[in-house]
């Protein structure tokens, strides 16, 4: 029993109110599935074979990571890393004539990684989905829109621009202008997790490059993750 | 030490929580056999075929489903009537999902023997083709009763719903998905109409009762609760619901502590259960009617 973090609450189906009602019993447990349980000998042989295909293609190791890389709202590190690493990639030696930032989505990094070696399998399970990246122009106005969706989401990852006291600012861009252009992913710009200000878009390019692709390069070039912590909205 | 806090804790508070005179009342199988149902369950599984490696910083050697396999065998050995259902997101989350398109988790899910599943909006991640193919390699149904697949490649691959005659019981389950659109590529859902789930979910429990069933669940991907908006979730539905007396959820990937109990439409009580994600709980739930009669007495505890 003590090898199982147990549970355990009962309740008392029905009101005692005719001598015939029956009461149901029922008593229930969120068994926790951890190292202290055996494994079935049978399924882990069945499954071993898959693993070792997979493994083939994924245990590579492509950088290295000093800390826990998280999720956490408002700001994290892992959600800066993935921002930057998107950012940075994209706007390498381009000459930028209107404002850029990079707003990827919170919900969409699906975990975390650990200290010690960053192999390929860890950043595929960052980023497991199929998304490419993409150039989104926005009137200036849209802003007020992405604003008020980062408020009231609690936060996203972005990179080249905070969110101070609720306003949305977009950093390296002194003078006023009309447009601006955000890198994000096409799952985002086609309307997912309700981020319908995409639909203001003035232009779009299509990159056709792979998300998880493009971390797993600037992984690369990296060789130790880059860890900023410090939440970008405040 | 945990567990005795929390009997206490609802021995002072079960004067005020009765629970429903579940639809169990009408059934007269129930005094005679002194059994149990056992409602084994999870959601959003997400291709967690592994545990989680000792230095993850979260839920370092949790999960892994050779470990729930053997979990759940040692429980088969233990009682006769167990039900294993899934609440979606079978899909997406590992390596291996994404090296054997989801064609691993459908023969695991297979071979731990799961009675039933529901669609998760994850399950559409590699198309309703991947989701075709993958699905050949599973040998139990997929529940969907709001999702209208008529027009689309799925619409002989899904059932509303399924009746389980687990001994002395009828045991009606279905399945209840989370709307697709702003969720789901639109290409991967195609033409699959996404209706209402609280009208449809009222009206398939209430068929489900006139066939018989002494239980309903629903297993639901519409996610436990949203605060901020009017979204429509496990909570509202078991508010606004008639004829279901368990919902099993998914997709907020909840890690709650305990079922929740809601009063419905005809002022009986549902029960709401989600165990998190990534295979890391097994929600067990005993329906036992050794002590359905005790008179006027509230509370029980053993
Ligand atoms: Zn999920």
């Amino acid at each position: 029993m003590n090898n199982l973090l147990r549970i355990l609450f009962l309740l008392i189906f029905g009101i005692a109110v005719f001598a015939c009602t029956p009461k149901l019993f029922i008593e229930s447990e969120q068994i926790k599935v951890c190292n202290l349980q055996q494994e079935d000998t049978v399924l882990s042989a069945f499954i071993s074979p898959y693993k070792a295909e997979m493994d083939q293609q994924m245990n590579v190791k492509i950088a290295e990571s000093k800390h826990d890389f998280l999720v956490a709202r408002p700001g994290s590190n892992l959600m800066n890393w993935m921002a930057d690493a998107v950012f940075v990639n994209q706007t390498k030696n381009k000459r930028l004539s209107l404002p850029v930032f990079c707003l990827l989505n919170t919900g969409g990094i699906r975990s975390s990684i650990g200290v010690g070696d960053v192999k390929l399998q860890d950043l595929f399970k960052v980023m497991p989905f199929d998304n490419t990246l993409v150039w989104v122009k926005l009137p200036m106005n849209t802003l007020k829109k992405i604003e008020t969706y980062i408020n009231s989401s609690g936060g996203e990852p972005i990179s080249n621009a905070i969110v101070e006291n609720g306003t949305l600012i977009i950093q390296g861009f002194e003078k006023e202008y009309d447009f601006f252009w955000i890198i994000t992913s096409n799952y985002l710009s086609n309307g997912g997790d309700n981020m319908s200000f995409f639909d203001d878009a003035i232009e779009t390019i299509e990159t056709k490059q792979l998300i998880r692709d493009v971390l797993i390069e600037e992984a690369q070039i990296q060789k130790v993750l880059q860890n900023d912590s410090k939440s970008r909205i405040r | 030490m945990k567990r005795r806090s929390f009997l206490k804790k609802f021995a002072l508070t079960s004067t005020g929580l009765v629970l429903t005179d579940i639809a169990l009342a009408s059934s007269n199988h129930w005094n005679k056999k002194r059994e149990k149902l056992i409602i084994l369950h999870t959601n959003d599984t997400h291709s967690n075929i592994e545990a989680f490696p000792d230095n993850h910083s979260k839920y370092p050697g949790m999960g892994g489903i050779s470990k729930r396999y053997a979990l759940i065998q040692k429980i088969r050995s233990e009682e006769s009537h167990v039900l294993l259902l899934d609440s979606g997101d079978i899909f997406q989350g590992t390596p291996y999902f994404n090296t054997f398109n989801g064609v691993l988790e459908m023969k695991c899910m297979t071979k731990l023997g799961y009675d039933a599943s529901t669609m998760g909006n994850h399950d559409f991640d590699i198309g309703m083709d991947g989701f075709l193919e993958a699905k050949k390699h599973a040998d139990f149904p997929f529940l969907c009763a709001n999702y209208d697949f008529s027009k689309t490649i799925l619409k002989d691959a899904t059932q509303r719903f399924k009746i389980f005659d687990k001994g002395f019981i009828k045991v009606g389950v279905f399945g209840i998905g989370v709307e697709l659109n702003g969720l789901v590529p639109r290409t991967a859902y195609g033409d699959t109409v996404y209706n209402d789930p609280i009208s449809i979910a009222n009206a398939t429990a209430t068929e489900l009762k006139n066939l018989g069933c002494d239980l309903v669940i629903c297993l639901s991907h519409l996610g436990f609760e949203y605060k901020s908006t009017n979204k429509v979730s496990d909570m509202t539905l078991a508010e606004n619901s008639k004829n279901i007396d368990i919902i099993l959820g998914g997709h907020t990937h909840t890690f709650l502590d305990e079922p929740v109990v809601k009063r419905n439409m005809s002022n009986k009580n549902v029960l709401i259960n989600q165990v998190g994600w990534a295979g890391i709980q097994l929600g067990r739930i005993d329906i036992d009617l050794k002590k359905a009669f005790i008179g006027k007495q509230n509370v029980v505890i053993r």
